[in-house]
């Protein structure tokens, strides 16, 4: 039972993780910035759910939603869309800009101490199947993983802007040659990622219940190293990615003997770093993503 | 251009750029050290501080590969000297499960920075091997996965480096003239290295990779030549940091210091040693002018209200627009150039937006 237990949490976690690493990897897909402030988009939208405190609770997510579009839509309009063709690594260096600025914003509205909410306190709570117990907010979090997800997935394969945004991720210049209005695109890749980062932000405090300014950077950290192992600039490669690393996490957790434990984030990063050296573009990359000479 | 031939000229040549950076440098440390304490407490930092941007300078402006992962050799250097420097007996009392080998040697501050350097240069080495293969976003990401990795295993790592808390005991004898001294060894090593067939080769390949090959440059060997001298200079750095402050934790040195020392030779100038160096000094009196003014203080007899918070606001705002705008940095990456003589650089064309 504790190995059906242990993954039930594994798919839990990778479901948050899969939120975190789409929203970074449909932005790095269009745009080719590897998006260092998505964690502040997530901080944003949780200190919103904090405001909404008193606000029904539908009203709160819907909030939270709203506040990741709107800080994803404003940093694409206001800083990354006068930087369109830059090197990686200055945009890379931009988005980092872009976190800091974000993060002082909170620290000047809501203050840099710890803050902790009741949102969603009862899902914490564990529900009795047989011999199972479940915390709910691993469920909830399946559940609703599974509809963006899936939700995603429609966007991207039934609708006219998603294929334009598949056109995109693929090779921006041809798409644009052919037709594809590439501030639209921009536009909704920010927007699918900001939406991302608020579902992530809400099932994030409703889980850990405490906020800090730099609450998004972990969050972040970890996506990162989903999107590099399933390929970067592949969506579904990223969502494979962030399953795998839920699994992984999950699994030296349990499985590292006591006196390791502590360096289980030493020995993940690790490989995160022999990843990169050996598969620079990812495990699974896209195939445009090699530059020739 | 014949009369230029003159050895003579071609010395001051040479020398004007580092010596007009170091000059300066100390009327200003020297001004410093009239005010008081606090004041040159505040000085040293900024020192310290430059020692780390020059080493951060060193590699990812000559090599044009990002990396916000430097700051963990300063760790590594800042643990290397604080276990040779903290007193014998005051060690026994805060690191009680230390291994024999590290608890009972003693070494003066010179002595255990020259050590923090070395340790820092050989963990840069032995990363530098993996990492340097790859550039663009592959190397930004690894970067940061090393500041992690370090980070991890500095705040767990307990009978060594305290773990978590913060390690105290460390004596506090960095003063500001020492400080500076530091500092101009720093920048004279990366001045001669910028200006050495080492430092030429890796701006080339920074130019044009290709080009670089094609010429026979093994671009691979000359990243790792100048990651090893920047992690050494970072190990100075972070000896420096632990006896200038006497206590510090791992958080210390995590993404905040990544933060300062990166904003710093951005608005600086990525791409020049004038640019780091006017860079960490033009933000630390800009952020300590802002500091003061956030808590009620005047500076030169002008006070004006800021609000708590908004100097960070602001710094990242003008963060944004240097990127954008200006994304040479103030000094347009340029070094300081014997009067009347032509600059010889010309800037990197995939370095500005849009292009």
């Amino acid at each position: 039972m504790t190995l059906l237990q242990n993954i039930i949490t594994a798919v839990s976690v990778g479901g948050l993780y899969a939120l975190f690493a789409l929203g970074i990897a449909v932005i790095y897909g269009v745009a080719g910035i590897i998006n260092f402030a998505h964690g502040h988009f997530i901080a944003v939208a949780a200190y919103l759910v904090l405001a909404l405190n008193d606000v029904p609770m539908p009203l709160a997510v819907l909030g939270a939603l709203a506040a990741g579009v709107l800080t994803a839509v404003a940093t694409e309009r206001g800083v990354f869309r006068f930087a369109r063709g830059a090197d990686p690594g200055t945009l890379l260096v931009l988005a980092f800009a872009v976190a800091l600025t974000i993060e002082s914003v909170i620290i000047l509205v809501a203050g840099s101490r710890t803050v902790s909410t009741s949102f969603g306190s009862a899902l914490t709570k564990p529900i009795h199947i047989g011999a199972l117990s479940i915390v709910r907010i691993d469920l909830v979090t399946v559940v609703v993983a599974a509809v963006l997800l899936a939700g995603l997935a429609l966007l991207l394969n039934r609708t006219r802007v998603g294929g334009q945004l598949r056109a995109a991720a693929e090779d921006f210049t041809m798409a644009r040659l052919v037709g594809v209005r590439s501030d639209l695109v921009m536009m909704v890749a920010f927007a699918v990622s900001g939406l991302l980062a608020g579902a992530g932000a809400v099932l994030l405090v409703a889980r850990s219940g405490t906020l800090t300014p730099t609450m998004g950077l972990d969050p972040v950290l970890v996506s990162f190293v989903a999107v590099v192992i399933g390929g970067l600039g592949s969506l579904s490669g990223a969502a494979a990615g962030a399953f795998v690393l839920g699994g992984m996490t999950i699994a030296l957790q349990v499985l590292l003997p006591e006196d390791v434990r502590p360096y289980r984030d030493a020995i993940l990063y690790g490989l995160v770093i022999a990843t990169l050296t050996f598969r620079p573009q990812g495990l699974l990359p896209s195939a445009n993503e090699r530059s020739r000479v | 251009m014949n009369d230029h031939q003159h050895p003579v000229y071609r010395w001051f040549v040479a020398v004007w750029p580092t010596a007009g950076l170091i000059a300066p440098m100390g009327m200003l440390v020297a001004l410093v050290s009239l005010g008081n304490a606090s004041l040159g407490t505040i000085g040293t930092g900024a020192l310290v501080n430059l020692v780390m941007v020059v080493g951060l300078q060193t590699f990812w402006g000559n090599s044009g590969v990002l990396s916000f992962g430097h700051v963990a050799f300063v760790a590594v250097g800042a643990y290397s000297a604080a276990l040779l420097t903290i007193p014998v007996t005051t060690r026994a009392f805060v690191l009680p499960h230390l291994p024999e080998l590290l608890a009972n040697k003693e070494t003066s501050f010179v002595v255990a920075t020259v050590v923090a350097a070395v340790v820092a240069a050989v963990v840069a080495g032995l990363v530098a091997l993996p990492m340097m293969r790859l550039s663009g976003t592959a190397a930004g990401i690894a970067s940061f996965a090393l500041l992690v990795v370090v980070q991890d295993i500095a705040s767990n790592w307990s009978s060594v480096t305290g773990g978590l808390g913060t390690l105290t005991g460390v004596p506090t004898d960095l003063t500001l003239w020492r400080a500076y001294a530091w500092a101009v060894v720093v920048i004279v090593v990366a001045a001669v290295y910028s200006r050495s067939r080492f430092g030429k080769r890796l701006r080339a390949s920074r130019e044009d990779e290709v080009a670089a090959l094609a010429l026979g440059v093994k671009v691979v060997r000359e990243r790792q030549v100048a990651f090893v001298l920047s992690g050494a200079m970072m190990g100075v750095g972070g000896s420096m940091y632990a006896h200038w402050l006497g206590a510090f934790g791992p958080t210390d040195f995590y993404i905040d210091l990544t933060r300062v020392i990166t904003v710093m030779l951005i608005i600086g100038g990525l791409r020049s040693l004038s640019g780091a160096v006017v860079g960490t000094v033009v933000m630390s009196v800009v952020v300590e002018v802002l500091n003061r003014w956030e808590s009620g203080q005047s500076v030169a007899f002008v006070s004006i209200p800021v609000p708590i918070g908004f100097s960070n606001l602001l710094l990242s705002l003008v963060l944004v627009l240097i990127l954008l705008r200006r994304p040479e940095g103030i000094t347009r990456s340029r070094e300081l150039s014997w009067p009347g003589r032509k600059q010889d650089v010309s800037p990197a064309a995939n370095s500005v937006p849009g292009g």
